[in-house]
């Protein structure tokens, strides 16, 4: 509701629905003039813009309710909480679903804006729902003076742009809004109302004054309207103050030779004359926006606080009701005028008040008001008492900025000292917000500090779990904290935050089925306390785990489920969304469906935040440089290669998941290997020797590279040891790419009954999986002798038929999608570059120093790889894979 | 971070009341004129904001470090 009430009408009875224009009492004062304004609200965009008490709302009010809109008009009163993303796009999808119908009510209602403003394509979705809703809709914006969030404007800038003849725009304003208007009224899409139109002139003053009981002589009337410039809150309060005058023109002479601020003046005035019991009462109960009898009651401790706010609402219209039942609100310039007053006659009061509010609002499970009201008078030590008890939850429901700014206003106001609790929530704020830097500061604070209390000890080691996550050392971080010791405190918040973020440390170590159960535990904790946005990074987080531990059938169904959950709150760009996107991908890839593989990719890219999980960071830039390889052709898989060779580089790689590793490195060789470079491929494997040490893992990546080398039986004995016992397997997935490749060496060396052997183990695992990755790259060379074995199977034999499927389903196609890694050796590799050049074949046998033999030997060996008759296609071919 | 704030027209004590951490340079028929602390940009939207609520008018506002405050 504005705060610019004149008074002149009573505030919306309770009844009245919430997003519906206020009441418009029928004793108003006809304003014909302004109804006829020409074009008001017919501009996708109109401005009334006055100071305050210029009677703004009270205008827009009465044309919301007139016959050409009526039950059209969508209504929305901001306050300073609306500087909440979250809060303000709720509010505003809510209102604009009250004057929508069926399907458009209902895709609107399933919407959920995000709680910090970073999710870009919420908006698209919100303007194109709003789109499509029948006829046209008007949405009143109450106030908007009172967003100053850069974001939000740039939010709300980007809605006024994408305007639809379905909904126009009417903003109500104390000041221009610093957005979209300039634009829109160069392009004549902007009609405006302002202090000048809205001011009351003389013959208006006079009915206004006579239906309060006034009635003024031709020059007193002229003085009064002279100096409150026909400023309607101001007539209003002269007209007060003259109701108890015994000599109205000597009242109206003072006030008109009194150079004072017109409001300060007035309410002086009003004020003078109330008694002191009543004087008392509203200065007790002056801080709280909106009053209800019991907060009255609370910081009166007057029995009859309700009969007394009644009695103020009816008498003066200073009081106004608020909308909600039983309560209250003071006009704007009164309430200012009363805080003032207050902190003249007793400052320490007005902080005590403030404190009483504070409480009396967290107690009533309004924390984030609470906190607010806090920061805004009441002393360091109440901040500080609520920050640390309402901390976490404000945190886990996107309220982040306001902790830190609650933290840093004790610290620099104050100069009270952040204790270990208060440092490790701003810690736990400031990653939440993605601010490194200032989340190190604060758990340094946080840290040395003394902290006994078990749950003050809980947030700092949580924060320098979350902390490591977001880059640094997990391993050393649950040692040094003992987290995975602690039992739950009670505390759901707290408990929820050790949860989810012990869940995704653990799975750094490779302790899948503990970090399932901390995250299902704290799945059920943030579904109960409310905190989808929590929920979604759990879901996210699941499907991650589930996948590290091969378990692909949960992962899809984590990932399907996390992205169900998203995508009707309009949190498709959500970057807690990226990991699910990126498994989503994963599945996509390891089935061999490109295509799926390639949208995930993309959309998980597309949403990564710059500072985020070093897991679901490096995952998903590997998958995105994976997809581009899969889908490019020549130099720009050369590139794509390259890129991934790049990623891995880089010393964060030693913080990841065995298993990220395990997934990534084998694609890392492949396209290494693919594209000619041998010595990345290397480097890959000597990486992983020294990260993932004595594992299955590096064995079988040494005999990838060892058979690409052409040395099969060095190739052979590398996968006898990774398949031999003491060896760690940190994927399940490793063992089968180790059969396999075994399979393929053994058939070429034509060993018949290896070969089975190997096929056999591999399919043992992988058929029950639906694993088909490793069998479809080798496509081209074995599914001969795949479709030749058919019948001896046993239960892959289904399996097996989808494969031979998959393969011939347009063999063309998907060999295209899904190259064969073509391997050349070193030698080989050499010699491509040669038959690039003018070089004759005896030519390049000089040059290399070998025999001409030797070189048409490896150039047949070329051919035949690559599939070419000669020269010429050869290097066509190895440019347009990108092996040239 | 200190500000000058000179708002148009005298200024009730009750009203300068509502700054009590702005220390008054002059209140005189022409103008009010104050300066005080600010802490940051939020702060510095609170004490707009003040000024509206209690229906002043804001003439000038003006951040004055290296002044001695006494700018009136």
């Amino acid at each position: 509701m504005g705060s610019d009430n004149t008074g002149l009408r009573p505030a919306p009875s309770s009844g009245v629905h919430r997003w519906r224009p206020p009441a418009v009492a029928s004793s108003l004062v006809t304003r014909p003039r302004l109804g006829h304004l020409k074009g008001f609200a017919q501009s996708p965009v109109s401005l009334v813009c006055a100071p305050a008490g210029y009677g703004k709302t009270t205008f827009v009010a009465e044309w919301a309710h007139g016959p050409d809109v009526d039950g059209r008009v969508a209504w929305v009163s901001l306050d300073d909480g609306h500087n909440e993303t979250f809060r303000f796009w709720m509010d505003v999808i809510r209102a604009v679903a009250s004057v929508s119908t069926g399907d458009v009510a209902e895709v609107l209602g399933r919407l959920r804006p995000p709680r910090q403003a970073s999710e870009s394509a919420f908006i698209s979705v919100l303007a194109e729902a709003v789109g499509t809703i029948p006829g046209t809709r008007w949405l009143v914006l109450d106030d908007v003076h009172q967003l100053r969030e850069p974001q939000l404007i740039a939010d709300l800038d980007r809605m006024l742009t994408a305007r639809t003849e379905a909904l126009r725009f009417v903003l109500v304003g104390r000041t221009d809004p610093s957005f979209a208007t300039a634009r829109l009224r160069v392009s004549g899409e902007l009609s405006e109302i302002r202090a000048p139109e809205l001011a009351f002139d003389l013959a208006e003053s006079e009915v206004l004054l006579s239906q309060l009981g006034i009635a003024l002589d031709a020059t007193d009337l002229a003085d009064l309207q002279a100096r409150t410039e026909g400023w309607a809150a101001g007539l209003r309060l002269a007209a007060v103050s003259l109701a108890d005058s015994t000599d109205q023109h000597a009242a109206v002479s003072s006030f008109a030779g009194d150079d004072r601020a017109v409001a300060d003046y007035l309410f002086g005035e009003v004020f003078r004359q109330l008694a002191p019991r009543t004087r008392d009462f509203l200065m007790a109960t002056c801080v709280p926006e909106v009053l209800t009898v019991s907060l009255a009651h609370e910081l009166s401790a007057r029995r009859d606080a309700g009969a007394v706010l009644d009695q103020l609402c009816q008498a003066n219209a200073l009081v106004l009701e608020s909308g909600r039942k039983l309560s209250y609100r003071y006009h704007g310039l009164l309430r200012g005028y009363l805080m003032a007053a207050l902190a003249r006659r007793d400052p320490e009061a007005l902080a005590a008040q403030h404190r009483r509010v504070a409480q009396w609002l967290v107690d009533h499970g309004r924390q984030r008001e609470g906190l607010i009201i806090a920061l805004s008078g009441a002393d360091a030590g109440t901040v500080t008492e609520i920050a640390e008890v309402c901390g976490p939850a404000l945190i886990l429901d996107g309220q982040a900025e306001l902790v830190l700014r609650a933290v840093r206003h004790i610290d620099n106001r104050a100069n009270w000292p952040a204790g270990a609790a208060l440092g490790a929530l701003a810690a736990l704020a400031a990653l939440e917000l993605g601010q490194l830097a200032v989340a190190d500061e604060f758990l340094a604070i946080a840290r040395s500090q003394d902290h006994a209390a078990p749950i003050v000890n809980r947030l700092v080691g949580v924060a320098g779990v979350q902390r490591a996550l977001l880059g640094g050392d997990v391993p050393a971080e649950l040692e040094g904290t003992k987290i995975t010791e602690w039992e739950l405190s009670g505390d759901p918040d707290v408990d929820l935050l050790v949860l989810s973020y012990r869940g995704s440390a653990r799975m750094r170590l490779g302790e899948y089925e503990q970090a399932v159960t901390d995250l299902e535990r704290s799945l059920q904790l943030a579904e109960a306390g409310g905190h989808d946005e929590m929920a979604l990074w759990i879901l996210s987080q699941l499907s991650g785990v589930t996948g590290s531990a091969c378990d692909f059938t949960a992962m899809k169904a984590w990932s399907d489920k996390a992205i169900d959950f998203a995508r009707p709150r309009g949190w498709a760009d959500s970057p807690r969304l990226a990991y699910a996107y990126l498994l989503a991908a994963w599945t996509g890839f390891q089935t061999g469906q490109t295509g799926e593989q390639k949208y995930f990719a993309e959309r998980a890219i597309h949403c990564l935040d710059p500072v985020t999980n070093v897991e679901v960071a490096l995952g998903v830039r590997s998958m995105a440089a994976l997809a581009k390889f899969e889908s490019a052709a020549g130099r720009e898989r050369h590139d794509a290669a390259r890129l991934f060779h790049e990623l891995w580089q880089d010393s964060t790689t030693d913080q990841v998941s065995p298993a990220l590793n395990s997934f990534a490195t084998p694609q890392e060789v492949r396209l290494a290997l693919s594209v000619g470079e041998h010595r990345w491929a290397e480097e890959a494997v000597r990486r992983v020797e020294r990260q993932l040490p004595h594992s299955a893992e590096s064995l079988t990546l040494l005999a990838t590279l060892q058979a690409a080398r052409g040395r099969e039986s060095e190739a052979l004995q590398s996968l006898r040891l990774a398949r031999s016992s003491g060896v760690e397997v940190h994927v399940r997935t490793t063992l089968v790419a180790a059969d396999v490749l075994a399979w393929r060496l053994h058939h070429h060396r034509g060993d018949a009954a290896l070969a089975h052997q190997s096929l056999e183990q591999a399919l043992d695992w992988a058929a029950p999986r639906n694993y088909r990755r490793p069998f479809l790259e080798v496509a081209d060379q074995i599914q001969n002798e795949l479709w030749a074995g058919l019948g001896r199977y046993g239960r892959a034999e289904p399996f097996v038929e989808h494969l031979r499927a998959q393969m011939a389903d347009g063999q063309e196609a998907t060999t295209r999608r899904m190259p064969a890694p073509i391997v050349l050796t070193v030698r080989e590799q050499e010699l491509l570059k040669d038959l690039s050049s003018l070089l004759a074949i005896a030519e390049i046998a000089t040059a290399r120093m070998i025999s001409v033999n030797t070189v048409k030997t490896h150039v047949a060996s070329i051919y035949r790889k690559l599939g070419v008759p000669n020269r010429r296609e050869a290097v066509m071919e190895a440019a347009r894979i990108g092996l040239l | 971070m200190r500000y000058l704030i000179e708002l148009g027209s005298p200024v009730s004590d009750i009203a300068l009341a509502a700054f009590p951490e702005f220390e008054r340079v002059r209140n005189d028929r022409a103008r009010a004129v104050i300066t005080g602390p600010v802490v940051d940009q939020s702060d510095l939207f609170t004490v707009i904001a003040r000024i509206q609520t209690l229906g002043l008018t804001l003439c000038r506002i003006e951040r004055i470090d290296t002044a001695d405050g006494a700018a009136g």
